[in-house]
């Protein structure tokens, strides 16, 4: 009888942890399970400085999506980043895609400027009007040192 | 928008290069074209024999052939632009093609000839149907800059509707400006003071 109780007990113990560790999957992920996916975009870039998957999207400083993948066009050499945006976010075609830096050497995060085209990007599209990450240590030593070409 | 002065005469030679730039590409190569007539119109633009006037009437009249003021005003408003009516709309494209053309062509008289800036032409693609980007590095003061620009195939031909050095777009510049003086859709606040920039521009001209 006790050998059950204890059985019992093990498998109560196993059955929270599962319950704690899927909680647990769900609240890392942003709810994202639960949540209904918006459009997936694309963006094109000369250079992402470091972008990386799960990095910020922002329209007037609010989050509005993030970063679902970032992979290299081996034809262009361009890169093309994935962008998942929330449902309920429209963007027109003339949008601003910019890569931009939490502070002088923070996190990268990218920031869209509306256009206002009235032209809808719609799932799988691209926008090819962006800015790439500004090297600002190759800037400072430009203006400072000088170049020798 | 202060502009720090070799950065000041970059933009100029950009917008220079643009001129012809946008000519160049109605045709197969257009990058091949684009060299020579980068030669051929930067041998005007250094020509110590023309006059400052003379070559700011040139250069106006260029720019207003090779560039989509109206495409450019528009992207630079983004979403605020259907805030605006009509007249408004009329309105805020005049003052700012005459900020634009203002910035662009002051500063020419500190364009001398053995301070020519090199133009390397390195790449151009085509980013969508009627979309196309050509990308150069420009040499001024022993320091180099990537210069890209963006254009768009409309009526009259190719128009450049974005110009981007060293990766930072003049309209995202101008439509971030915009957009805060926009905030809270007040387009007065926008119009008086593009017409107060406008007016600062005039008189300082007419002072010399």
């Amino acid at each position: 009888m006790n050998e059950r109780k204890l059985e019992y007990l093990a498998g109560i113990f196993v059955l929270v942890g599962i319950i704690l560790a899927a909680y647990l999957a769900i609240r890392i992920s942003g709810n994202a399970l639960f949540q209904p996916r918006g459009d997936t975009i694309y963006a094109e870039f000369s250079n992402v400085g470091g972008l990386k998957v799960g990095s910020k999207v922002r329209l007037a400083g609010v989050d509005v999506g993030t970063i679902d993948s970032v992979r290299l066009d081996p034809e262009t050499f361009y890169a093309r980043v994935g962008i998942s945006l929330r449902p309920g976010i429209r963007l027109d075609d003339d949008t601003i895609a910019s890569i931009r830096t939490i502070g002088l050497v923070g996190e990268k995060f990218v920031a869209l400027l509306p256009g206002g085209s009235g032209i809808y990007l719609a799932d799988g599209d691209t926008i090819f009007d962006t800015e790439s990450a500004m090297d600002i240590e190759g800037l400072i030593s430009k203006f400072a040192f000088g170049s020798v070409d | 928008m202060i502009l720090h002065m070799p950065m000041k005469r970059l933009l100029i030679s950009a917008f220079l290069a643009a001129i012809i730039g946008s000519t160049a590409l109605h045709a197969q190569k257009p990058m091949d074209d684009l060299r020579k007539a980068v030669v051929e119109v930067t041998d005007i633009i250094y020509d110590p024999e023309t006059s400052l006037e003379e070559k700011q009437k040139l250069l106006v009249e260029a720019l207003e052939h090779r560039f989509s003021f109206p495409a450019i005003s528009r992207r630079a408003l983004g979403r605020d632009w259907n805030r605006l009516d009509a007249g408004q709309q009329e309105r805020f494209m005049e003052l700012f093609q005459e900020l634009l053309l203002h910035t662009y062509t002051t500063g020419l008289e500190t364009q001398r000839p053995d301070e020519r800036p090199k133009v390397a032409w390195l790449s151009q693609r085509e980013l969508r149907e009627g979309l196309m980007e050509v990308n150069s590095e420009v040499t001024l003061d022993g320091r180099t800059f990537p210069v890209g620009y963006r254009l768009a195939r409309m009526e009259g031909g190719w128009r450049v509707y974005d110009v981007i050095v060293e990766g930072a777009s003049m309209v995202g510049n101008y439509r971030q400006q915009f957009t805060s003086l926009m905030r809270g859709g007040n387009v007065n606040q926008l119009l008086s003071t593009l017409e107060r920039r406008v007016d600062e521009n005039r008189a300082r001209s007419a002072g010399g």
